[in-house]
């Protein structure tokens, strides 16, 4: 009975810290270098997303959408652009940056995720 | 006359050797339950992949054993031998007592060699291959902290195993049979086949069995430790990951995990092997052959060779129930000590996480992360959950891999 208590002990002990202990130490490498990369690549995409414009008299930032995505940032930047400066009168916005938007309420996303689970 | 006896003694022999007067009543129920989880994998689509090969495999050996014997010497008298054969002699010749023998060897049955790959824990880590190709590991990056949830799942493995010695079973035995809380088939099969081969039929089929039932079985478990409102939150939504993030991971987590625990090396290195193939974008060619192809030969070899395991005299036991039931209650165990923790990372994030996800920390994946999705949005049907539990579901096939390699290195 001893024997069997102290094997199962040693086992739950063991198994406990050894699968917490590497798989924490996961997280942390991860969350490091997922820090790391992101930033890196985060930068790299927002850098020529700063568009100078010629500052007028009163000047508007437009809290605009964005994108992170794989396409080229030069035309999507342009074709964001357009699509702005076709709605608001050029000397009265600037564009500051670009930032991707929440679309965790878009009707398409929640249509894929629909099409994705309806297997089950 | 003499035809007649030469007719009559021809067909004796053939009912000798027939099943009809070799085969035991083990064998007969053996044969009515692969029937039963034929109707299982046909009908009800439990898990028919494996299900099927296992359930035919079962009823081969059931009908005609010897298609897994493995191969032997049968020592033939000279004289006798030299009746028959002419020619030279080509085996080896013992002598005993002053008389000749030859050794005739006789080959093994069909199943018998394939059988080899479950036996050396060949097939196992070809099917991790062939899973890695297929998983993304997107969410998991997006959120490391979903490893704790993939790691509190695996506490149901050390406590059934604690269950099983107390039932009388062998330490490498529990072992084995703890690991069915992993809800990992290929980790059951290959942990089992290296601590406790003769236990493989019954283990593997509470496994596969448990892991089909998981819509059955993980639900009353998660409504029953979590509030309505926990079970109602909204999580944000994941950050997207680059294609570096995803190329570096099965890097990262092969070097980690075979430094730390070698004996895990053999699983979770052919996950990040085929996780690479999918994720580096050079090498589609081989990465569509491990996930379709080659798992799937894989697939019918393993399933059927392990169903072949399953022999009347072997399943036919009290210990089998003893695993049924013992495996029931590591799945269980898995499902709540993963709601558990997910409750504790509810407290500690502020109410940001929802504690469902960490029923999906028991592998099983998709189903499990599935599972999780349901049971979310009978509260909420406009809340997504799948992307948020794949993250613990994907993190649960590397901690019951890790897992593994702590019982095969203390108790192989």
């Amino acid at each position: 009975m001893a024997d069997k208590l102290t094997i199962s002990l040693t086992i739950l002990l063991t198994g406990f810290v050894v699968v917490f202990a590497v798989l924490l130490l996961l997280i942390g490498i991860i969350k490091l270098y997922g820090t790391v990369v992101y930033r890196i690549q985060t930068g790299r995409k927002e850098k020529p997303a700063v568009i100078p414009t010629p500052s007028t008299s009163e000047p508007t930032p437009e809290p605009v959408a964005v994108v992170e995505s794989s396409a080229d940032p030069d035309a999507l930047i342009a074709v964001i652009s357009a699509a702005v400066y076709a709605v608001y009168p050029s000397d009265q916005v600037r564009i500051k940056s670009i930032r991707k938007a929440p679309v965790s309420s878009n009707e398409w996303h929640r249509a894929g995720l629909n099409d994705s689970i309806r297997p089950f | 006359m003499t035809i007649l006896n030469g007719f009559f003694d021809a067909l004796k022999g053939l009912y000798q050797s027939s099943g009809m007067s070799t085969l035991v009543w083990q064998n007969y129920v053996m044969i009515v339950v692969a029937c039963f989880l034929m109707y299982l994998a046909i009908k009800k689509q439990y898990e028919p992949l494996l299900l099927l090969p296992i359930a035919f495999g079962m009823l081969l050996v059931n009908l005609y054993p010897a298609i897994m014997d493995p191969p032997s010497t049968n020592m033939v008298e000279m004289s006798e031998y030299l009746k028959t054969h002419d020619g030279p002699l080509n085996y080896a010749v013992t002598t005993i007592g002053g008389v000749d023998y030859v050794n005739v060897p006789t080959y093994g049955g069909l199943l018998y060699y394939l059988y080899q790959g479950v036996k050396l824990g060949i097939y196992p880590p070809l099917i991790f291959l062939g899973i890695g190709c297929m998983t993304d590991f997107g969410p998991l990056i997006a959120s490391p902290k979903s490893f704790i949830l993939g790691a509190a799942a695996q506490i149901g493995i050390f406590i059934t195993f604690i269950g099983a010695i107390f039932l009388g079973f062998t330490q490498p035995q529990a072992g084995a049979i703890g690991i069915i809380g992993g809800a990992d088939g290929p980790t059951a099969i290959y942990v089992t086949s290296k601590l406790a081969p003769e236990l493989l039929g019954p283990i593997a089929v509470a496994a596969y069995s448990y892991m089909a039932l998981v819509p059955i079985i993980q639900p009353p478990i998660m409504r029953a430790l979590t509030t309505k409102k926990e079970r109602s939150v909204v999580m944000e939504q994941l950050r997207p990951v680059s294609k570096l993030e995803k190329i570096m991971f099965p890097v990262i987590v092969v070097i980690v995990v075979a430094i730390a625990l070698p004996s895990a090396a053999p699983l979770v290195g052919m996950l990040m092997l085929g996780n690479i193939f999918k994720e580096s974008g050079v090498v589609e060619r081989i990465s569509k052959t491990a996930q379709n192809e080659l798992m799937n030969i894989i697939t019918i070899f393993l399933g059927t060779t392990v169903g072949a395991t399953a022999t009347g005299t072997v399943f036919l036991t009290p210990k089998t129930l003893g695993i049924i039931a013992l495996g029931l209650f590591a799945f269980c165990m898995g499902t709540a000590f993963g709601v558990l923790f997910g409750k504790i990372m509810y407290k500690l994030s502020g109410g940001k996480v929802n504690p469902l996800i960490g029923s999906a920390g028991v592998s099983a994946v998709p189903m499990a992360a599935r599972v999780a999705n349901k049971v979310g949005q009978e509260e909420n049907p406009g809340n997504f959950l799948l992307m948020h539990a794949m993250g613990p579901n994907v993190a649960g096939v590397i901690g019951s891999a890790v897992a593994a390699g702590v019982l095969m290195s203390i108790l192989g």
